[in-house]
């Protein structure tokens, strides 16, 4: 069903910002190689370099040392609308905070996923249609999304991510906002999507959460350690 | 097909965008509208001075020069002073038709008490009159000081006057022998030109005129010249002002006339209200983009996430530019729309309550289009740049 030949490939990556009093190092010579299929979660306390990592994996952001390689070819060297061109195709997001359109219905926010890019509109309502499926929001596509329960609103957003058939899934923190019976109905979707394929990376603070994953890392200081 | 795509998706885009903010959108376009408005106004004035300042030309005569002189002139010397400046043309002047036009003290009695002037049998062709009904006055007519008089057509249309009909001038009376079509100038003491497009009036011959002792006007009375087509206009000017140079003239100032006159009185006019109108639309329309220019920062500011989530989804910066870009111009163009449809009832309600003439024409009402949306561009390319610009990691943490 869905194309899961995703290759993440951190070589002694590091990530420092530049801040007024010098600069402030968010990720330290980071090695870390995701699979095909895998599903890793990634903990740590605030501050940590756990979001870092996330927006580098989602070629959001750059590192600043190491390499960083996404199915084998390095992104660093890659213009922005190369790097744009494997995000729009390869990559699929979760954020905490949903980041939907209130004022569009359910299927118009999944089908916003194809916003740029150059598929038929009856394809695009397919496609958007089967992902709300499989997160089991089929019934509610009409509905417009701010009358919605924030659970139903991530796993709207989960549909929204994997409707454009990504390599790579990222969730930054997807139950933060969520209550645990909704935490455990967006996981749920995860571990289907994980079962049909997809390559899942998740940052979490909920150590609840740890055991959906098949490998559990932890982010300490921007550097990451293997739990598992 | 690709682009009809691209360009449904950009415009659900922005018809959302600008739905779900209806107070900064209002704002926005009220800003530019105020500025739309003044300069349609504007550009109403200045083309409708340019034409006027066509149809003067046009009335007056291109090639047509008038010798005004000074009231004592004729004062002093009555019609002897004019016919005597026009000789002076004619013998010195060749390429040049000469006639005259003096005002007579004299008005018509049953008519509204038009005013009449005496002319010569050539006045009418040196002016570029045309008849529209009759004939005019031939050389018979003047040797015999005839009792013919011509009308305008707006005295004969006002009451019935057809050619052959009578009327008295003073204690005399005259039969009408043709009828002048509206449209024709003559300048008036100050130098300013009379346009009788509309205006009674009746001519008679000077012959007749000076025949019946009529009294004439002193400060109404001018010497026309037409220089031929092939002739240089200004070298004829220079040199008829060269002979009322001559010692024998130099007494008396004289005004002179021209087409370039005119047209250098309605510019003067056109760049005192361009630079008066045109400062104070040019404020409005920059405090009306830098108006556009903070809301759209403010806007840009407030929809980091969504920039955010558009890169993540794939967008370029540049998609991102120009979804900024277009939302502003949509701003501006239905603003500039809008205060079109403002300025056109404006305009509307001052038509024939000032003396400024007001266009209407087409143009008056693109060039604010073309103007405001180009407003849009230019005020909304910093905002645009910076959206751009954003991280997309930084957009989206800071959601």
């Amino acid at each position: 069903m869905i194309d899961s030949v995703a290759t993440l490939d951190l070589k002694r990556v590091s990530r420092l910002f530049p801040s007024p009093g010098g600069d402030v190092t968010a990720l330290q010579s980071v090695d870390f190689l995701l699979q095909p299929g895998e599903f890793v979660a990634i903990s740590g306390p605030s501050g940590s370099g756990k979001t870092t990592l996330l927006h580098l994996a989602a070629l959001l952001d750059r590192p600043t040392g190491g390499e960083l390689l996404f199915r084998g070819n390095s992104v660093m060297q890659m213009t922005e609308d190369q790097v744009g061109e494997l995000r729009k195709f390869h990559i699929g997001m979760v954020f905490q905070a949903f980041h939907l359109m209130p004022r569009r219905t359910v299927l118009e926010n999944v089908r916003f996923r194809f916003r740029y890019q150059a598929i038929s509109p009856g394809e695009e309502e397919q496609r958007a249609r089967e992902a709300l499926s499989w997160v089991g929001m089929d019934h509610l596509a009409a509905r417009e999304v701010r009358w919605l329960s924030g659970g139903e609103m991530q796993r709207v957003a989960i549909a929204r991510a994997v409707a454009g058939r990504p390599s790579l899934l990222l969730a930054d923190e997807p139950t933060g906002n969520l209550d645990h019976a909704n935490s455990m109905a967006v996981m749920n979707c995860f571990e289907q999507l994980h079962s049909a394929g997809i390559t899942i990376l998740m940052v979490t603070h909920n150590e609840g959460l740890l055991s959906f994953a098949s490998r559990h890392l932890h982010c300490r200081d921007g550097r990451l350690e293997d739990v598992t | 097909m690709k682009k009809f795509r691209e360009w449904q998706r950009m415009g659900r885009d922005i018809s959302e965008s600008l739905r779900s903010q209806p107070g900064r959108v209002g704002l926005s376009m009220f800003s530019v509208m105020i500025g739309i408005i003044v300069l349609t106004l504007l550009l109403s004035m200045l083309f409708g001075l340019r034409e006027q300042s066509r149809q003067l030309v046009r009335k007056f005569g291109a090639n047509v020069i008038a010798i005004i002189p000074e009231s004592g002139l004729v004062a002093v010397r009555g019609f002897r002073g004019l016919d005597d400046i026009a000789e002076l043309m004619r013998r010195n002047l060749s390429g040049t038709h000469v006639a005259i036009m003096i005002r007579l003290n004299e008005r018509v009695t049953n008519w509204d008490h038009a005013p009449v002037w005496a002319i010569d049998r050539k006045t009418p062709e040196v002016r570029g009159w045309s008849l529209s009904a009759g004939r005019g006055f031939d050389f018979e007519d003047e040797q015999r000081a005839a009792r013919s008089i011509l009308i305008t057509d707006a005295l004969a249309s006002r009451h019935g006057l057809r050619p052959g009909d009578s009327c008295s001038i003073g204690h005399h009376a005259f039969i009408i022998a043709g009828i002048v079509r509206d449209g024709s100038g003559i300048p008036d003491a100050a130098g300013m030109n009379t346009i009788t497009g509309g205006e009674p009036l009746v001519f008679m011959l000077q012959s007749t005129a000076e025949r019946l002792e009529y009294s004439v006007d002193a400060s109404s009375a001018a010497v026309f010249l037409r220089v031929d087509e092939a002739r240089n206009h200004s070298v004829m000017l220079a040199r008829a002002q060269a002979l009322v140079n001559d010692p024998a003239w130099s007494a008396w100032r004289m005004n002179w006339v021209t087409p370039e006159s005119l047209i250098r009185g309605i510019r003067d006019l056109q760049r005192l209200i361009a630079l008066t109108a045109g400062s104070v639309s040019a404020l409005c329309l920059a405090l009306g983009g830098t108006t556009l220019m903070s809301l759209m920062l403010a806007d840009v500011r407030q929809r980091v996430p969504e920039i955010g989530l558009r890169r993540a989804l794939g967008g370029t910066p540049r998609d991102v530019a120009n979804l900024f870009v277009a939302e502003s111009c949509v701003i501006t163009g239905v603003a500039a729309l809008v205060g079109i449809i403002a300025a056109r009832v404006i305009l509307g309600l001052l038509e024939g309550r000032i003396a400024v003439p007001l266009s209407l024409e087409y143009f008056t009402f693109v060039i604010p289009v073309i103007v405001s949306i180009v407003l849009g561009g230019v005020f909304s390319f910093w905002p645009a740049q910076y959206a751009a610009r954003l991280s997309p990691a930084q957009a989206l943490r800071n959601a």
